[in-house]
């Protein structure tokens, strides 16, 4: 027994035979008799450390290991892609880290759990407002997943299996929708963009005539950072052909340019890290997903979903709804298989917005719209071939560059992380709230000197 | 105990008088200028209309703070959630997660070399987890567990593809399992066979052998299983499924109560997967961010979905493919936060106190049991004579009988005790099921003060059972009205319809 240890997350520790006595047994052997012998695991795992170590060890062990990653300030990575530097405002930081938040459950009982629950439906109603639906769920795992998601959706209620998506699809959300439709073993056909960097309508308009298809995937702005001018026109084409539209969108730029679901887009999904969540090496994230209110498309909505309802004493409350549609009830004819999903990070994005308010949303979108078409000029302006010469970026800008150095050399000399790769010599860089235009200067400087 | 939740009547965040404020930043007449710049440069794509709401920094913190106050996690009190293991997350795990040199890293430098350190502490947590599960290869890409089933059943059809045996169509699955089992098979283009639990509550041999076949691609299992009984037949489990040509699948939402002492690959488990935010003590978020883990051996692991970590000779880390790779389950590499907590967790029991964790956890159930045994209107469903490992399954058919009051009253009075009510009406070979799941950190008087409190409950059920049905009324509010919430004319999933319903109302 164990008359030699005291462990913090262990109470019970030096009370195992008093217990085992009152549960009327002799040992604990008699309890995991149900384990055969032979399964048994024999002289131990080999895993380190062997005894528990105590809290300071594990912090000079994490900073032995963490000095190892290289610290750069946040306004240096221009990295591009679904994951960008953000400014993570200390009151979502601080909020998120208060226990009742953090350490709750999913809110089954959602008596015991209404700020979770309000919180949700807050995160809900602020997104269906600024992506322009009336529906959105409490959170999937990730931009990619929602995008997934949303495909097969689209094949269940359209009862077609094949799905049409834009060639400037992250390379990343690509290979997740590609995992996913192996499932039901949907065909998959893409459509270009032309040199403005604008979906190629008419290709679309062929494939949707030839072939039967779901949903066409509409980006704005595109996996190049290109701002999309015909949403509109795409959206009507596939209706007249029976598909249905699937926008997706940085919901920043949704503050400044009228919302897909404005323009009937039955989904809408997109990655939040945007919303003042750390980058986290890219993960954990959160993954939007938004419908029009219909009830063909409710009905197939996969995750989560927080609803108003009264109380007992006709008292505004909040609990989860329409849970028919999830695997804990469904099994097997369940809208997905999701259960664990992203609420604290779907909170964190709510209390972000919150903060923002529609004045500091529009500051943001603007300055990343400013920013963005600011670094393609200057990138333009130092010989820099830009992929779409007129195009107008958010967030995200598409350039060659003559060579590829390693960005570790890069990062050593300059202290700069200046892009992320799309293919050789073709280059992908971001711009965000915290960077302004001293700093861009210093990314274009930096790209010279290499 | 007494408990008072907090009562705020809080507005939604829309409902706050609207004024010309913000709470992110200060803005400038510049940055003001900026919006009128893209206003400009939008033209008519530009959007008029946006209603957000504008608060002050305090205005939303005092807001949220006062949401925080309305909601309950382990922090504040017992959560004995069945299979969700709601064990101490440790605040440690918390803080490192924090640090800035991990929140900061972008994942392009995790694959530039430029995250050295990050990766070290994932590598170390995939090695140990290898260890931990008996496979050779784990993926730390799953974001959460059911995505850890899609990979598993996607990288077994994967593989009958590959072996040109398509025609296996059909996954078995346990009825006492996860619904997420079915679910995640029904995913991956699988037709769902339902395999029966026996009297004893496991797995029904028999019926195994009958419908295991040349059209089986596996079944998915967990063990200890949600009866919280050790499927002790595992061994003859895993050859009659692997005889008929099929994998076997390892659900690890109750790996707590065999950590260290039993694992998955000796019982002839072929994929795994982990969650880390119930036997790793990752924190639950209210419903997420959780992170899963994939694991697999033989030929199966070269199908695993993401990157497994490797140590070159020169000791150098890197992210690799593996060959036969199912893709990707996620955007990038891992739930780094989910990572670290385990990091925490496991240099903080080391081996010796992982067995514990086991050993605390099967004390906590088994003490549990023995202090509601013989409770009238309470029964142990199954062989009641058997030890339970990580959870128990108790039913209340008897009392619904007897007095109408029924699982879901008995959670809500739990709740005016400061108690988290168990999960209820699950496992649905369970009539009126509670199923609790005490954890090893839950101190023997929690454990006391729960059955002190069932047991309550249940004499009051048979005294004036209408108490149990108007309860609860020590929470921030009442019984919300379920019906209301989910009919079609009442239904309000966001403010935009909520405005809708009362305008037509």
């Amino acid at each position: 027994m164990n008359d030699d240890l005291y462990h913090p997350w262990l109470p019970n520790l030096r009370r195992e035979s008093e217990i085992l006595a009152k549960i009327g047994v002799n040992n604990v052997e008699e309890l995991l008799r149900v384990i055969p012998n032979n399964l048994r695991i024999k002289g131990g795992l080999g895993i380190r450390p062997e005894e528990p170590m105590k809290p300071w060890e594990i912090e000079l062990d994490f900073q032995e290991k963490i000095k190892r990653n290289i610290d750069l300030p946040l306004n240096r990575i221009f990295a591009g892609g679904p994951v960008c530097p953000h400014y993570v405002h200390p009151v979502v930081q601080y909020l998120l880290s208060r226990g009742e938040f953090l350490t709750a459950y999913t809110p089954y009982q959602p008596e015991i759990n209404q700020g979770v629950l309000q919180a949700l439906y807050e995160y809900q109603s602020l997104m269906a407002e600024l992506l322009g639906v009336e529906v959105v769920n409490a959170g999937m795992y990730d931009g990619a997943t929602s995008l997934a998601e949303a495909l097969l959706m689209a094949i269940r209620v359209t009862g077609r299996k094949e799905v049409l998506l834009p060639k400037t699809l992250y390379r990343q959300y690509d290979s997740v929708v590609r995992t996913y439709l192996f499932g039901p073993g949907a065909i998959i056909h893409y459509y270009d963009v032309d040199n403005k960097g604008q979906p190629d309508i008419n290709e679309i308009s062929n494939i949707l005539s030839v072939r039967e298809v779901a949903a066409v995937v509409v980006e704005n702005p595109s996996g190049h950072g290109v701002v999309n001018q015909s949403m509109k026109e795409i959206h009507d084409e596939a209706s007249r052909k029976g598909a249905l539209s699937i926008a997706l969108v940085e919901p920043l730029l949704m503050s400044i340019v009228n919302p897909p679901g404005d323009y009937g887009y039955e989904v809408v999904v997109a990655e939040g890290q945007s919303l003042g969540l750390p980058m986290n090496g890219g993960g954990p994230l959160l993954g939007i997903f938004g419908i029009k209110y219909e009830q063909r498309l409710l009905r197939q909505l996969p995750g989560r979903l927080i609803g108003a309802t009264l109380d007992a004493d006709g008292k505004r409350g909040f609990m989860m709804i329409l849970q028919t549609r999830e695997q804990h009830i469904r099994r097997e004819k369940a809208t997905s298989n999701i259960t664990t999903n992203t609420a604290l990070n779907a909170i964190g994005a709510a209390i972000h917005v919150s903060l923002l308010g529609e004045k500091g949303l529009r500051w943001v979108a603007s300055h990343i719209l400013e920013l963005s078409n600011y670094a393609a000029v200057k990138l333009k302006e130092n010989r820099f071939e830009l992929l779409y010469d007129s195009a107008l970026f958010f967030k995200n800008v598409s350039y060659k560059i003559p060579c590829e150095i390693p960005l570790d050399k890069i990062v050593a000399m300059r202290k700069i992380l200046p892009y992320s790769l799309l293919n050789k010599n073709v280059c992908l860089s971001c711009f965000t709230e915290i960077h302004s235009r001293e700093d861009v200067e210093y990314l274009v400087q930096s790209l010279r000197v290499m | 105990m007494v408990f008072r939740q907090a009562v705020w009547d809080e507005p939604l965040i829309f409902e706050y008088p609207n004024g010309e404020k913000t709470g992110f930043a200060p803005l400038s007449r510049e940055d003001l200028e900026e919006i009128n710049k893209a206003k400009e440069k939008l033209g008519a794509l530009y959007r008029e209309r946006l209603n957000i709401p504008n608060l002050s920094e305090l205005e939303v913190v005092r807001h949220f703070t006062r949401l925080t106050q309305m909601s309950f996690g382990v922090d504040t009190g017992p959560v004995p959630l069945g299979s969700c293991t709601m064990k101490y997350n440790p605040r440690l795990g918390w803080k490192l997660s924090s640090h800035p040199s991990v929140t900061s890293v972008h994942p392009e430098m995790i694959r530039a070399g430029l995250a050295d350190g990050l990766l070290e502490i994932a590598y170390y947590v995939q090695e140990t987890l290898k260890a931990i599960t008996g496979m050779d290869e784990c993926s730390l890409q799953p974001p959460a567990g059911a995505s850890g089933e899609l990979a598993g059943v996607l990288m077994i059809k994967a593989y009958l593809r590959d072996k040109g045996e398509q025609s296996r169509d059909e996954m078995l699955v346990a009825d006492s399992a996860h619904g997420t089992n079915p679910a995640s098979s029904a995913m991956g283009g699988f037709k769902v066979i339902r395999v029966p639990t026996n009297q004893e509550g496991l797995v029904d041999i028999d019926a195994l052998r009958s419908v295991a076949g040349d059209r089986t691609a596996g079944f998915m299992l967990t063990n200890p299983n949600t009866l919280g009984l050790f499927e002790s037949g595992i061994e003859e489990i895993a050859s009659i499924v692997h005889s008929a040509g099929g994998y076997l699948y390892y659900d690890g939402a109750n790996l707590n109560g065999i950590l260290g002492i039993a694992r998955p690959g000796d019982m002839g488990f072929d994929i795994v997967h982990l969650n880390l935010h119930k036997t790793f003590s990752s924190p639950h978020g209210g419903g997420g961010p959780g992170a899963g883990v994939i694991c697999a051996r033989g030929s199966l692991k070269e199908y695993l979905p993401g990157y497994v970590i490797r140590r070159d000779p020169d000791g150098k880390l890197s992210l690799h493919r593996m060959p036969r790779s199912i893709g990707d389950m996620a955007t990038y590499y891992a739930s780094f936060t989910g990572v670290i907590y385990t990091y925490v967790f496991l240099l903080g029991q080391g081996e010796r106190g992982l067995k514990e964790v086991a050993i605390n956890a099967v004390l906590n159930t088994n003490y549990l049991i023995s202090l509601l045994h013989g409770v009238r209107g309470l029964s142990l469903p199954y062989r009641s004579d058997v030890p339970r490992l990580h959870e128990v399954v108790f039913s209340v058919r008897d009392l619904v009988k007897e007095t109408g009051v029924g699982a879901g009253d008995i959670a809500k009075y739990l709740l005016d005790k400061g108690l988290h009510a168990p999960t209820i009406y699950f496992p649905l070979i369970v009539e009126e099921a509670l199923m609790i799941e005490m954890t090893e950190t839950e101190s023997a008087e929690v454990v006391e003060e729960y059955a002190k409190a069932i047991k309550e409950a249940v004499e009051l059920a048979y005294r004036s059972p209408s108490v149990l049905q108007s309860s609860p009324m020590n929470t921030s509010v009442k019984r919300l009205d379920a019906v209301r919430a989910n009919h079609p004319k009442t239904m309000a999933p966001s403010y935009k319809v909520e405005k809708i319903v009362k305008n037509i109302q």
